[in-house]
């Protein structure tokens, strides 16, 4: 028995048996139970990143007392304000009382603004989350449709202006390609806003001429990588003796890459976007510092810098969580595309 | 409307010597463009702010973004403008004679947004009972006043009675927004009524909030806003805020970046504002002074003569400023306005330093980039002192910590520093009597300490004045700072927009009077 979700992801934790035989071996439990073990895994990995976050956060340099109070604040003030906070209980009590909350939707309040974490942060997290889902709905038929394409043209003009191309937006820092199309399109040829100013009580999908160079920078600077793994995938597929045996059969090339191609290239590019996606969640900082993004990243920068503590683990909370489901809901996406396995697991 | 050169634009006393072509170009612009003035229209304006954390709560300045949305809608009983006191919603405000209890009247005729006229109850609330969470953390000296014994008098009239004597209480007042009587945590975080020029519509932390004008503001008609609605917004990044003015998403991109600004002003359509009459940034460098090689003012005065401070000026603030005489908070209440800068003379100071036996010395100078120029002040600072003998390095921490680890900055044998606060004496208090919270140099000056109390205990202005001066006439050559120099802000507009203020100070642009040309 191997991890073959391992290879894919590298983070998937229960291990998918390979062959039928292996499974009659083993004993595999049948889907529903591998399901729950999957989730109950999960949740034990959210368990454990809690810790991290807030033990991450409590060894921040810095106080968050002082940082609220500023430097011109007596010792007596920030004593005081150290002991409102809570700073000053142990630290098993401090995240015992904080999970507690968390797990009852209560992120807690903001050390500077003095409100709920969970109200503060409602718009910066949907202005995220609409500038990652824009971005994933363009970005999956985007690489897929350049990677094959490619892949299918292996070492012809086409393949290499690809090549190229996507080499070069890799190459350059996201800041650069940015900071050009917003020269080009918004200071030259005002075709575009600059940065994304919403109107008060508004969101990204009001305005959406505000989310078009956001998108594009993070589409630009996300694609090559996508591209090249589904190229070199494509042109491995097209050697394999399956696909070759189905060209002499005379099964039409589209046949071949919807029904052969696809399935044999997605499960490694779930897996790539899954990822990507999350890291969109946690905030895209660099994209919503130049263009002004209102996002969850820009709130990251800023509580942290502030010691706004109940904010920066809120929002290392949503990014793990996002994170650790997005790669469940893959290995579900993987093993539904892939027969092999999916008989593997739902056998019993 | 017009905007003169006054003394402050053209001089810091005799040790102004700059002014930008580009600000004049400016003023001449503004002033040719006076006849034109019209009312209407809306502004917007761009701002650094606290992303989600920003609060409507007028006694939470915590971004310069806060402080342009305090400023539109609320007034406090006194102001400092052009470095000078100034009443605002006080007809008069005068202290018995120990400073223990203040007589406070109040102008005729003020009404809060909602139409509720403003009352001394309300002042008297303001003061004693502390609605807003933030209240007492910002502005101590809200602590210092007994709500028992302060009172009211009359429908205009009451005293407030502090605690303790103090002479320049009065000088708290003008960050102290005064708040309608029925005013709660809840609609203070809602944007609760205030009296200034702009009624708040919406608002939205990290985004942006709508003012529109207050039709029934209480100044006289030559002083009420010219604009039908003010949007403040938040972008961070100053390329970012640079990009959005060229683009013209936005009139004003306020506290531009040294290349920003340069970029804007060389842009035809647009120019940085020009200087204002209030306080000047201040990027500086403050010595431990209680220990080698600066405890000696021999030394520190050598120190003071390796800065070439005209390359100083033309290096971090794109000529846009005045040469300083190593005092903080310059172009502010009570800043001297006739201090001599030590001449250019590194010759000299070398020979100093080589006689102390000094040369070869290391001086560790801890920086950060935490405001415009004060990594490449620090910089040039080092480069000043390896001139002289010493051996300089820097070591740059990350802003986000810097003002917090207090231990490191008190230790650091040289640091960075910034100021732009408003009154001189709201500075020096902290920062140069003997265990002062700020004083993070280890100065002890029983003369200055002496200065600075009685200054802090006397009733009179004229007298604060004074002795404030003195005190600084003795730390520009004695003390522990070295600034070389007083810079403005680079606040980059649209040429069509007029009437911005920077009285209150450079990093504190007011929109009450701002208009857009045709």
């Amino acid at each position: 028995m191997d991890r073959r979700l391992d290879m894919l992801d590298g983070t998937s934790l229960v291990p998918v048996p390979d062959s039928v035989e292996s499974v009659e071996q083993t004993r595999t439990p049948g889907a529903g139970v591998w399901l729950l073990q999957r989730v109950g895994i999960t949740l034990m990995v959210l368990f454990g990143v809690s810790i991290l976050v807030f033990l991450a956060t409590m060894v921040l340099p810095g106080d968050a007392a002082r940082a609220h109070l500023g430097p011109r604040a007596s010792e007596e003030q920030v004593a005081a304000l150290r002991e409102s906070m809570g700073l000053n209980k142990p630290l098993v009590s401090q995240y015992l009382a904080w999970l507690s909350e968390l797990l009852r939707g209560d992120a807690g309040n903001s050390i500077i603004a003095r409100r709920p974490v969970t109200e503060m942060l409602a718009a910066p997290a949907r202005n995220s989350l609409v500038l990652g889902s824009v971005t994933m709905v363009l970005l999956v038929p985007l690489t897929l449709g350049l990677g094959i394409w490619s892949g299918l043209r292996a070492g012809k003009t086409g393949d290499h202006l690809i090549g190229i191309i996507t080499t070069l937006c890799y190459a350059v820092p996201m800041f650069i390609t940015a900071t050009a199309l917003i020269y080009v399109f918004a200071l030259n040829l005002h075709w575009l806003p600059a940065v994304s100013l919403m109107p008060s009580g508004s969101g990204p999908l009001d305005s959406w001429r505000i989310l078009v160079l956001p998108v594009a920078t993070l589409l630009l600077g996300s694609s090559a990588y996508l591209v090249r793994i589904i190229r070199a995938r494509t042109i491995d597929t097209m050697r394999s003796e399956f696909i070759e045996s189905s060209r002499l059969r005379g099964v039409p090339t589209r046949r071949i890459i919807i029904h052969h191609m696809l399935p044999s290239v997605m499960p490694p590019v779930i897996q790539v976007m899954v990822l990507y996606a999350a890291s969109l969640v946690g905030g895209v900082v660099i994209i919503e510092a130049v263009f002004g993004y209102p996002g969850l990243g820009q709130e990251l920068v800023r509580a942290v810098g502030a010691r706004d503590i109940p904010v920066v683990q809120a929002i290392a909370m949503l990014a793990a969580a996002v994170c650790v489901f997005g790669n469940l809901l893959a290995d579900l996406l993987v093993i539904a595309l892939s027969p092999r396995l999916r008989s593997e697991v739902w056998s019993q | 409307m017009t905007r003169t050169l006054t003394r402050r634009h053209l001089v810091a006393g005799s040790t102004a010597t700059a002014l930008f072509a580009a600000t004049l170009k400016a003023h001449a612009r503004q002033e040719s463009s006076d006849q034109q003035m019209d009312s209407g229209g809306t502004l917007r304006a761009a701002l650094v702010g606290n992303g989600a954390s920003e609060t409507l709560d007028p006694a939470d300045p915590s971004s310069n973004l806060a402080w342009a949305r305090i400023l539109a809608a609320y007034e406090p009983l006194v102001t400092i403008a052009n470095g000078q006191m100034e009443m605002v919603l006080a007809e008069s405000i005068e202290p018995n004679e120990d400073g223990s209890v203040w007589n406070i009247r109040l102008r005729k005729g003020v009404t809060f947004h909602n139409g509720k006229p403003l009352t001394s109850a309300d002042v008297l609330k303001t003061f004693t009972a502390h609605a807003s969470p933030f209240g007492i953390a910002y502005f101590p000296a809200l602590g210092r006043v007994s709500a028992t014994d302060s009172a009211i008098i009359s429908d205009l009239e009451l005293t407030i009675a502090l605690t303790a004597p103090e002479g320049a209480f009065i000088d708290a007042l003008p960050s102290i927004m005064i708040l309608p009587e029925d005013a709660t945590a809840e609609s203070i975080q809602a944007g609760v009524n205030g009296t200034g020029p702009f009624m708040l519509q919406s608002f939205e932390a990290g985004n942006m909030a709508i003012y529109e004008r207050n039709p029934n503001y209480w100044r006289p008609s030559d002083e009420q806003p010219l604009l039908d609605a003010l949007e403040l917004v938040q972008i961070n990044d100053s390329a970012a805020r640079m990009n959005a003015l060229l683009a013209n998403q936005i009139d004003v991109a306020c506290g531009l970046g040294i290349a920003e600004g340069v970029q804007v002003d060389s842009t035809e359509g647009y120019s940085l504002l020009p200087a204002g009459d209030g306080t000047k940034y201040t990027p500086g460098i403050t010595l431990r002074t209680d220990r080698p090689p600066f405890d000696s003012a021999e030394v520190r005065s050598a120190v003071r003569m390796a800065i070439d401070r005209q390359a100083v000026l033309d290096t971090i603030g794109m000529g846009r400023g005045y040469i300083a005489a190593d005092t903080f908070v310059v172009g502010a209440l009570y800043s001297h306005p006739n201090l001599q800068p030590a001449p250019y003379d590194p010759d000299q100071a070398r020979q100093i330093i080589a006689d102390a036996n000094l040369t070869g010395t290391p001086v560790d100078i801890l920086t950060s980039p935490v405001d415009a120029g004060v990594v490449e002040l620090a910089t040039l600072f080092a480069e000043s002192l390896n001139s002289i003998g010493f051996e300089a390095t820097l070591e740059v921490a990350p802003p986000e910590s810097f003002w917090l680890n207090m231990g490191s900055l008190a230790n650091a044998t040289a640091k960075s520093m910034v100021s732009g606060v408003n009154s001189y004496l709201e500075y020096a208090v902290f920062a140069y009597p003997p265990g002062a919270m700020f004083n993070l140099s280890g100065y002890d000056n029983a003369g200055v300490t002496d200065l600075l109390l009685q200054a802090n205990a006397s009733t009179d202005f004229e007298e604060r004045q004074d002795l404030l001066w003195q005190a600084q006439e003795i730390l520009s050559q004695d003390g522990p700072d070295i600034v070389p120099v007083a810079l403005m802000a680079n606040h980059g507009i649209r040429d069509r927009v007029q009437g911005i203020r920077t009285d209150l100070g450079e990093q504190f642009p007011t929109f009450s009077r701002a208009w857009i040309a045709d």
